[in-house]
């Protein structure tokens, strides 16, 4: 191949030229079969053609990788994945990454569980590979080693402080900053992963297997959360995010797997169908066993139903006849209680048997009606209160008096005159704000009052109601929820009035409930977020689809349906403003993330090369 | 593509862009060795297109560049293991004007500035095509072929003294990786 486009005019200068660099002219076939040696002393190529590939880097080509790097790039956590290994075939500039980029980039994508996960499994692999000592690989694990090790010396400081940044953000930082750190986290991991698989570092059925079971770690993980409050998972909390997950996980599992000696399966249609049907087995067992969130038609069944002995408990009746006081109130139409007055009768020829009272039971079954004659007779024996004389004067007892004033007026029927007396002293004897279980006090009064066919005629019941009402409204600080306690002293709220988000326990539900039926009889107080008081009431309203329906959840769920037919919350909803984009991230993380987790996996998996990339091109 | 093309398209260009340097023949064809080795074991990490010339030549020029820096910050932190990887003598070049042959001729390229001297070896160790040695300098074939023009103008003034052009013919030491570009 020899020059023509040029024209020299002087020869002579050209030959002289020529001579000159006679040194360095050398053998074409010494040459080539010098530098195929070069090759085959490091190792790597061989074979006849030593073909460079097509062009296109997308493609899987001859590969210098390790198989200590396959692995690595398989599980790929970016702070493992150093500058140092790029000299190996790794190439960090592929994934389009500035400086700045790189040293940002292990502490963006160490926020994913699953990146922690696998972290984990790229350790143990690594650990485990250098010390099986396999022939050749040995020096090349060790050489990759050692370039991690150099690489953790020399970005251990920014990578200490980017994960104690973040760390500090992760209990400080807005949800929303932190939702949009852990997608921009997960985002990054796909471009480097898919980069990375796509150079062909990992075989497509090494990645679907290491993901596969990378998958399955984290579903464990969230089945533990599974009915989470919205705290932790959003609205929809873990129930969608399994699904997804185990759906992931067969697809990848479809793909192939990993024999324990290292060698690899190839993917059958009868081990994908076979993983396929294992995994809808799986998400079928968590949709049984699961938290679900609670129905109203869940709570009707459940109650109409009576199946369940805790319905037959006394204890639990008063939370009964609450749940479904609002679920009239809501709406719904009337509950058939056959069933269930089987088990109370059951209860009350009991208790009158052997002499006993409680007015645990009494009042639940006296507002709901469900008590018989000689039921009444006893119970206003207890208070011996037959002649009502007690009734009309003194301080009014709520519970106790209320038990004898409906047997009594049930019995006897009250005159008019006994029914104004007893309505002032209802009025008279109201509970302060700040008294233990006061709204609970305020809504018998109401239906006392209603019973006695008076009306509270200056306000008094509404506005000691009000005062209870903004008195009890505890907001938890993240501004996601908010509750009702018992009393305002039984908790410790910070200077704004707001409780830590952790500690909206379990006692509040019935006090919720209460003052949701105390806004519903007397208004809700400007200054009362109806959102963020459904925000807690769905959160309570989950209950494990094995236990069914119980009734702290059937309460939950009445009241919310109750809440939520309010006209206030109604015109709450229409005055919030529309949904965000970032608005829907937030509220839908777990599912999210979830979803670009599986998406992220399959992905990369498709992009790796079916074989070995060095078996596909050298040679 | 396969190896030995490439070896064949940018062999003489590549040995002569290291002696541009200043290695010695024999360090030349070693670099230039190593260069076409390691371009195939880290073929992985080129992101071009293996028929595009310029994808090419900026890829072989990056790693030939590497290693003869390397080659020499090896030299002279420890025991020459390679010979004469440094600057050439080029007090010896102006001594070695005053003889005929080529070592004269030899003599005057070395004074030639940086990118005049690197066309001129690129283009005559082999007679290589203009093609790939204006891939490998990352500039167009126009620029190459002026480029030797000018230099085998100067090199003729060097060569005939009382005609030279002194000013053209000045060496450029700083220029001696000229396009290298990193």
């Amino acid at each position: 191949m020899k020059n023509t486009d040029m024209a020299f005019d002087d020869t002579a200068l050209e030959q002289q030229i020529r001579a000159s660099l006679s040194e360095y002219r050398v053998d074409g076939q010494d040459f080539a079969d010098k530098v195929r040696e070069r090759i085959r002393e490091d190792g790597a190529g061989g074979g006849d053609s030593f073909d460079l590939g097509g062009g296109n880097p997308s493609e899987g080509q001859g590969s210098p990788a390790t198989s200590f790097m396959r692995r690595a790039a398989g599980v790929l956590p970016p702070f493992l994945f150093p500058k140092g290994m790029a000299k190996f075939g790794v190439g960090t500039g592929s994934a389009g990454m500035t400086k700045a980029g790189l040293k940002f980039a292990p502490g963006l994508a160490m926020l994913p569980i699953a990146l922690v996960l696998m972290t984990v499994v790229t350790a143990f692999m690594g650990l485990r590979s250098l010390t099986s000592g396999k022939g050749r690989q040995t020096h090349d694990h060790k050489r990759a080693m050692d370039a991690v090790k150099d690489w953790w010396m020399r970005n251990v400081i920014s990578t200490v402080l980017v994960f104690a940044i973040l760390s500090y953000l992760l209990f400080e930082a807005p949800t929303e900053a932190m939702v949009l750190l852990l997608l921009a986290s997960t985002l990054t991991m796909i471009a480097i992963v898919g980069v990375l698989s796509g150079k062909g570092l990992a075989v497509r059925a090494e990645l679907a297997s290491r993901f596969a079971s990378m998958i399955l770690m984290l579903l464990v993980y969230v089945f533990q959360f599974v009915g989470a409050k919205g705290e932790l998972a959003g609205p929809v909390g873990t129930g969608y995010a399994v699904p997804v997950l185990a759906v992931g996980t067969s697809i990848l599992l479809s793909f192939g797997m990993k024999k324990r000696d290292g060698t690899l399966l190839k993917a059958s249609p009868r081990r994908g169908l076979i993983s396929l049907t294992l995994i809808a087995v799986g998400v079928a067992a968590f949709g049984q066993l699961g938290k679900v969130e609670v129905e109203v038609e869940h709570v009707v069944e459940w109650i109409e139903e009576s199946e369940d002995a805790e319905l037959a408990q006394p204890s639990r009746w008063y939370e009964l006849q609450a749940a479904m006081d609002h679920l009239h109130a809501a709406g719904v139409p009337a509950i058939d209680l056959h069933n269930w007055k089987l088990d109370v009768f059951r209860v009350l020829d009991s208790a009158l048997a052997g002499g006993e009272f409680n007015s645990l039971y009494a009042l639940p079954v006296l507002r709901l009606g469900l008590e018989r004659v000689q039921d009444r007779e006893s119970w206003l024996g207890e208070y011996d209160r037959k002649d009502m004389v007690a009734l009309e004067d003194g301080d009014f007892s709520f519970r106790s008096d209320e038990i004898s004033l409906l047997a009594y007026d049930r019995l006897f029927e009250l005159t008019e005159d006994q029914k104004t007396r007893i309505a002032k002293r209802i009025l008279d004897s109201l509970p302060e704000p700040g008294a233990y279980k006061g709204l609970r006090d305020l809504v018998g009064a109401r239906h006392m009052l209603e019973t006695l066919g008076r009306k509270d005629q200056d306000g008094r019941l509404e506005r000691v109601a009000q005062k209870m009402l903004l008195a009890n409204w505890t907001p938890n600080n993240a501004g996601s929820q908010a509750a009702f306690p018992g009393s305002p002293d039984l908790q410790e709220r910070d200077a704004n009035g707001e409780l830590d988000e952790k500690r909206l326990t379990l006692v509040w539900i019935s006090s919720t409930s209460d003052a949701v039926m105390a806004m519903a009889h007397f208004g809700v107080p400007v200054g009362i977020d109806l959102l963020l008081l459904e925000g807690y009431l769905k959160a309570q309203a989950h209950g494990y689809s094995f236990g069914g329906v119980d009734t702290y959840s059937a309460l939950a769920a009445s009241s919310l349906a109750h809440l939520r037919s309010l006209d206030e919350f109604k015109a709450q909803v229409r005055a919030m403003p529309g949904p965000t984009l970032l608005g829907l991230a937030v509220k839908h993380r777990l599912l999210l993330a979830s979803i670009l987790l599986v998406t992220f996996a399959i992905g990369a998996t498709l992009r790796a090369p079916v074989q070995q990339a060095g078996r596909v091109s050298s040679c | 593509m396969a190896l030995d093309a490439l070896i064949n398209r940018f062999r003489g260009p590549l040995i002569g862009l290291i002696a541009s340097w200043g290695a010695s023949p024999r360090d030349s064809v070693e670099l230039a060795t190593d260069t076409f080795a390691e371009a195939y074991l880290s073929r992985m990490r080129f992101h071009g297109d293996w028929n595009n010339e310029k994808d090419v030549g900026r890829w072989l020029r990056g790693i030939a560049s590497n290693l003869h820096k390397t080659a020499i910050a090896k030299t002279r932190r420890g025991p020459r293991s390679i010979e004469s990887l440094g600057e050439r003598d080029f007090a010896q070049a102006e001594s070695e004007l005053a003889t005929d042959g080529t070592d004269r001729v030899r003599a005057a390229m070395d004074r030639l500035q940086g990118s005049w001297r690197a066309v001129l070896f690129m283009h005559y160790i082999e007679d290589s095509p203009l093609v790939e040695i204006a891939a490998l300098l990352g500039v167009s074939e126009r620029s190459v072929e002026g480029r030797l023009r000018r230099a085998r103008a100067a090199l003729r003034d060097l060569l005939e003294p009382g005609e030279g052009r002194e000013g053209g013919a000045a060496r450029d030491q700083d220029g001696q990786e000229e396009g290298m570009g990193k």
